[in-house]
């Protein structure tokens, strides 16, 4: 695990509440598909049902224009969707922190932090808290 | 000398790290499933799409692997048997050791060159990727949702796979006994029925839950043990094949003996 991820980890746990991660050091499960790799934790965590969640997911996906995707494998996405799907599953993670961690690594073409904050701005997440975690030494993009 | 010492105590060291290693994984397995964690729904889905990976699409090949190595065997068993003159003794030779031994013997190990080799690459890529450290930092723990419902699924499949051998072989005994023997269904029944005590049934069984417990329960662990090196994963697969080679051969030998004890009281 990495020094930002255990730094992430343990600013989470002084707040006491847990930390869904966006990070390159944390992939997705290659052998499920998007919809399995963003369900995982509601349905392993959570007693909600599967179609309560299958529509919190779907409406999530076209918000971010990758329905399309729903079913592919992760071999098959490109940076950007990889990382609205990191997203996607961070999110998931109800009652958290979401940290992202450097997330000009994972989309590598982004000149600043704008497609980011449009994509959470899509997503309507009044009272989610998000940490980005390279914003100290990366001010100049944000 | 002293050199000779270091490495002989440092490979001993590591030896019971890696069996102390290896029964605190099997009992944290256990408990988790006298917990019922398997239970949990994502945990469910990968028990049902292993069942269907370890049995399911094996059958068809299972079935005529069984049908056409089960009547060669039972064809070559009948004529010796009738060659030198022990038809008496026909249902003790089917039963005790077609049936209870062949059966899940050649299932345990077509599972394993098959489902146990791929389980342990599986499980090590995941490592390597670090996909299973992604699911700790979710809260998902690996045991539940990774490696019980494969440690459950294939107990599930070596039972029944085995069990189908052990029908496809009694049906293939009955068509040669009749076709060798001139032997009636009734009285193939009776051979066999009489030949066969509550015990051996209870070890047959017995011996296909431990066989799967074996042989999923080893490569997972090697999978998990794996570095985080690519290098690692031929290694881990080794490892694991090597331990499942062993776990076969001794749960048989352990089966044997206990089988003699029991039909001796």
């Amino acid at each position: 695990m990495s020094e930002t991820e255990l730094k992430a980890r343990a600013a989470a746990i002084r707040a006491e509440q847990r930390a869904g991660f966006v990070s390159p050091d944390i992939p997705l499960l290659s052998n499920l598909s998007v919809y399995d790799n963003i369900s995982l934790v509601p349905r392993y965590l959570t007693t909600e049902k599967d179609d309560v969640i299958r529509a919190e997911i779907e409406k999530f996906l076209a918000l971010l224009e990758i329905s399309d995707s729903i079913n592919k494998k992760t071999f098959q996405l490109d940076s950007e969707t990889l990382f609205k799907v990191k997203l996607l599953r961070a999110l998931m993670l109800k009652d958290s922190v979401t940290v992202i961690d450097r997330p000009f690594v994972m989309l590598n073409t982004a000149a600043d932090i704008k497609p980011v904050v449009k994509m959470l701005d899509t997503l309507e997440l009044n009272d989610k808290k998000i940490i980005f975690f390279d914003f100290e030494w990366n001010k100049s993009k944000y | 000398m002293r050199d000779f010492i270091e490495q002989l105590g440092s490979k001993a060291v590591s030896t019971f790290k890696n069996i102390s290693g290896f029964w605190a994984f099997c009992l944290k397995c256990l408990r988790e499933f006298l917990m019922g964690s398997f239970f949990n729904r994502a945990a469910f889905d990968i028990l049902v799409m292993q069942i269907f990976f370890t049995a399911y699409q094996l059958l068809n090949f299972f079935v005529v692997l069984s049908a056409v190595f089960g009547s060669i065997f039972i064809g070559i068993v009948f004529q010796t048997v009738k060659s030198i003159g022990l038809v008496q003794y026909l249902g003790n030779i089917i039963m005790g050791v077609v049936v209870l031994e062949f059966s899940p013997l050649i299932t345990v190990v077509l599972l394993a060159l098959r489902s146990s080799s791929a389980v342990n690459s599986e499980i090590a890529v995941m490592k390597v990727n670090r996909e299973i450290d992604a699911l700790e930092s979710f809260g998902i723990d690996p045991v539940i949702y990774l490696f019980l419902p494969r440690i459950i699924s294939f107990i599930i499949s070596v039972t029944i796979l085995s069990s189908l051998f052990a029908i496809i072989v009694l049906f293939s005994g009955f068509i040669f006994s009749s076709i060798i023997f001139e032997m009636s269904a009734g009285i193939f029944s009776e051979m066999i029925t009489k030949s066969i005590s509550v015990f051996d049934i209870i070890i047959f069984y017995m011996k296909t839950i431990v066989f799967g417990f074996f042989i999923s329960v080893i490569p997972l662990y090697n999978g998990w043990k794996t570095q985080y090196r690519s290098t690692d994963i031929p290694v881990s697969v080794l490892r694991g094949m090597m331990g499942v080679f062993m776990s076969i051969v001794l749960v048989e030998v352990v089966s044997l003996v206990a089988r003699f004890f029991l039909n001796s009281l």
